[in-house]
């Protein structure tokens, strides 16, 4: 587990190796334990590391046995056990006990198609020295980050942007088109980041680049739905979904360090720790966040599950000056405007474990996006059912038991339903029905907002963005399929893996490891299970909740699903709050940035002030605007942290 | 001050649309002028400025949809409730 970073085909061969360094230094938060460079004359690529598996001997970059191919990667292939069976048993000699050499030694064999071998998360840069061409991969669904900019027959690499704004050449633009997705779609749409010419290699893809410089996109891996599903019933899908399930812990389970695991005290992360204990009967330890605020605070069910399963458990309790004191930093290291405060505790909470001295925790995501768990897939059940009588009067108010903590739809009658649920309701054949509300009511704001001067976005429609991506296959599935793909490909990989996952664990070089994300169990509730054992009717998670009936306390099978929120927005414009954002509001800035327009800005910030409560919109477009302003005084205007960027450690150079 | 106005004004306040594009007959909420946290509070103001109480069975989509309609819903709740005295 680390970072990672290179420069392939550019001119000045020794300034590259002092660059490549800088490079890593500022990521090295991501990799305290040692570093090391490869430098030849066309490719220079380093890593700072994490240990976590063969801590003595698996260090980077490391050859085959032939000594052409040079890997640095980050991430864990956690069936490299089993794949260096079958490498031993074609006469493939080790020199270290590492998957990172079982990755280089495979692809030496196999190329590119020994991606579909490695079951894990990864982001794997490996240079041909013989043909004097780079391969870049990404896992399946975008676990972990890996960066490119290309001109010029260059490539730089890096697991984050800040380290390719190390490299002299790279110039430093916030792209317009991506904030409206961002704002729009809560992240950008893959390959693009919030930085104009700046990509990500897309989740499941790979990236070839010659010595000629020109370079290809292919997919080995795409997130896909069966037309017609196989339908198991109830029992013979819990049998299977538990054999893959344990199967994907099991070996999640592996490392030379010990591993903990992250405990909300819902259903994912109880299951989770319910799986460890079940592989391993000793202590485990686990660590969760609590708040202030009693809407948004589980400690109660954490402390059921904690007594359950007699877990070692740590927590911290996070107060609304907590979020505000940490939010300039976790933007910084999100790189992208976030919409809502929920990566600051996910920051705080690493810290955390980091203190307690673990490397490695167990958490739950991915459950919500397989099972059906999002309250926005009930929503798309009730539309549809409603707009095949959309006059009726009772179809409507099954969305009061949506949002039973919201009181205004609670006291709603149908006409003012029909304001907050009926837009496009008979639309149903739209490809994008189940996030039409969600993306439009940004979408509103969001022109509001910005400035008008941007004339290159007025008229950019970012679903243009996401018909480029859509399988070819999209029509053929189900509404829930649909729905579900939408929700995972674009929020999943493109915000709550990153932006709220890798990011902020690996801030405090804490590596996340995702059971529910493994390929097989992923490609198993995709194909082989009916939508009705995932939603059946309004009942989330069906199949999870009848297989842990008699493994989980009842109240956590219990509970009403409580989304992740973190406390939000009014505390950044009230009295008190630090002078920095004052600053990043302010006239004078908000001019300097011209992103927004200003008018706009100041009534919408003279509106909340006097406002009693936010709506969820316009918490959501403030924090936006805040963390844009922020990301823009640390990247644009350069006025950013030095204080988490530590020298290179074990600093190792290998010269070709 | 004339209903018809005062609503009006009430919009403006309230929406993130330049409502210079938009007259009276315009529809509210085809139109995105106000979206549903804007009609909530469009209620609760046309309750309390004018003094009336909005039925469940007035709820209906031809009396909110514009400020025209709006205007007509007010002035007859209120001629209503003055031969009701």
């Amino acid at each position: 587990m680390c970072g990672i970073a290179g420069i392939i085909n550019s001119p000045e061969v020794d300034e590259r190796k002092v660059i490549v360094e800088n490079m890593l230094r500022s990521i090295s938060y991501r990799g305290p334990d040692e570093s090391g460079i490869y430098h030849s004359k066309k490719a220079t690529i380093g890593c700072v590391r994490l240990s976590i598996i063969d801590i003595e001997s698996g260090k980077q970059p490391l050859s085959d046995s032939s000594g052409r191919y040079w890997i640095v990667y980050n991430g864990e292939i956690f069936n490299y056990i089993e794949l260096r069976e079958v490498l031993l048993g074609k006469g493939i000699v080790f020199r270290t006990q590492s998957d990172t050499e079982v990755i280089v030694q495979l692809f030496s064999l196999y190329g590119p198609s020994c991606l579909s071998m490695l079951n894990g998360q990864f982001a794997i840069a490996i240079w041909d020295r013989l043909k004097d061409e780079l391969f870049l991969a990404r896992d399946r669904v975008g676990i972990r980050p890996l960066f490119y900019y290309c001109k010029n027959g260059s490539l730089s690499f890096a697991s984050e942007i800040k380290a390719l704004f190390e490299v002299p050449f790279i110039s430093r633009y916030i792209s317009l088109k991506s904030l409206k997705q961002i704002f729009t779609f809560w992240t950008t749409i893959s390959p693009n980041t919030a930085f104009s010419d700046i990509f990500e290699i897309p989740p499941g893809c790979y990236l070839k680049i010659s010595k000629t410089g020109g370079y290809k996109i292919l997919r080995y891996w795409e997130l896909t739905y069966e037309e017609n599903i196989s339908s198991y019933t109830l029992n013979d899908a819990i049998d299977k979904f538990h054999e893959l399930l344990l199967d994907s812990v099991k070996i999640r389970l592996r490392a030379d360090v010990p591993v903990a695991a992250y405990l909300s005290g819902g259903l994912d992360s109880s299951t989770m720790v319910s799986y460890i204990k079940e592989i391993n009967s000793k202590v485990l330890s686990t660590f969760s966040i609590g708040f202030e605020e009693n809407e948004y605070d589980e400690s109660k069910y954490q402390d059921e599950v904690i007594k359950h399963f007699n877990t070692s458990h740590s927590s911290i309790k996070i107060t609304s000056k907590d979020i505000v004191d940490n939010f300039p930093k976790a933007v910084w290291h999100s790189e992208m405007p976030i919409l809502r405060t929920a990566p600051v505790p996910m920051y705080i909470l690493s810290r955390l474990v980091n203190r307690n001295g673990i490397k490695v925790v167990i958490t739950g995501e991915g459950a919500d996006e397989l099972l059906a768990g999002y309250d926005i897939f009930k929503e798309t059940a009730i539309r549809r059912f409603w707009a095949s009588d959309p006059t009726s009067k009772f179809r409507p108010l099954l969305l009061k038991r949506l949002y039973p903590y919201i009181p205004y739809i609670n006291n709603a009658n149908p006409v003012i339903l029909k304001t907050f649920f009926g837009y496009l309701l008979e639309e149903t054949s739209n490809p994008y029905y189940s996030h039409l509300i969600r993306w439009n009511n940004n979408k509103r704001l969001t022109n509001y907002l910005l400035s008008s001067d941007l004339h290159d976005v007025d008229h950019y429609d970012s679903l243009s963005e996401i018909e480029k991506n859509l399988p070819s296959c999209f029509h053929t599935w189900n509404y829930l399929s649909k729905a579900q793909w939408l929700e995972m490909s674009i929020f999943m990989s493109g915000y709550l893996l990153s932006s709220q996952g890798d990011r902020m664990s690996m801030a405090n070089a804490v590596e996340g490891r995702y059971p529910f994300l493994d390929y097989r169990l992923i490609e198993f509730c995709n194909n082989s299970l009916s939508s009705d054992l995932k939603l059946k009717g309004l009942n989330e998670k069906y199949l999870l909740k009848k297989h842990m009936e008699n493994k989980l306390p009842s109240s956590i099978l219990r509970r009403t699903k409580q989304p992740y929120r973190a406390p939000v927005s009014e505390m950044f414009i009230k009295e008190g709050v630090p002078d920095y954002f004052k600053f990043v509001l302010s006239d004078q800035y908000i001019k300097h940035t011209g992103i927004f327009n200003q008018n706009s800005v100041s009534r919408f910030l003279v509106k909340l002030k006097n406002a009693a409560s936010f709506t969820e919109v316009e918490s959501m477009l403030l924090i936006a605007m805040i963390s844009t302003q922020i990301l823009y005084n640390q990247y644009i205007d350069q006025n950013s942290f030095d204080s988490n960027i530590r020298g290179l450690n074990n600093l190792q150079i290998i010269e070709d | 001050m004339q209903i018809t106005q005062l609503i009006r004004n009430f919009i403006i306040e309230n929406s993130y649309v330049d409502l210079n594009k938009f007259d009276n007959s315009a529809l509210i909420f085809k139109e995105g002028i106000l979206d549903s946290m804007g009609f909530l509070k469009l209620i609760t103001f046309i309750e309390n400025e004018y003094d009336i109480q909005i039925l469940d069975d007035d709820m209906k989509e031809e009396n909110f949809e514009s400020i025209n309609a709006i205007s007509r819903y007010v002035t007859g709740r209120r001629s209503l409730d003055k031969n009701c005295v």
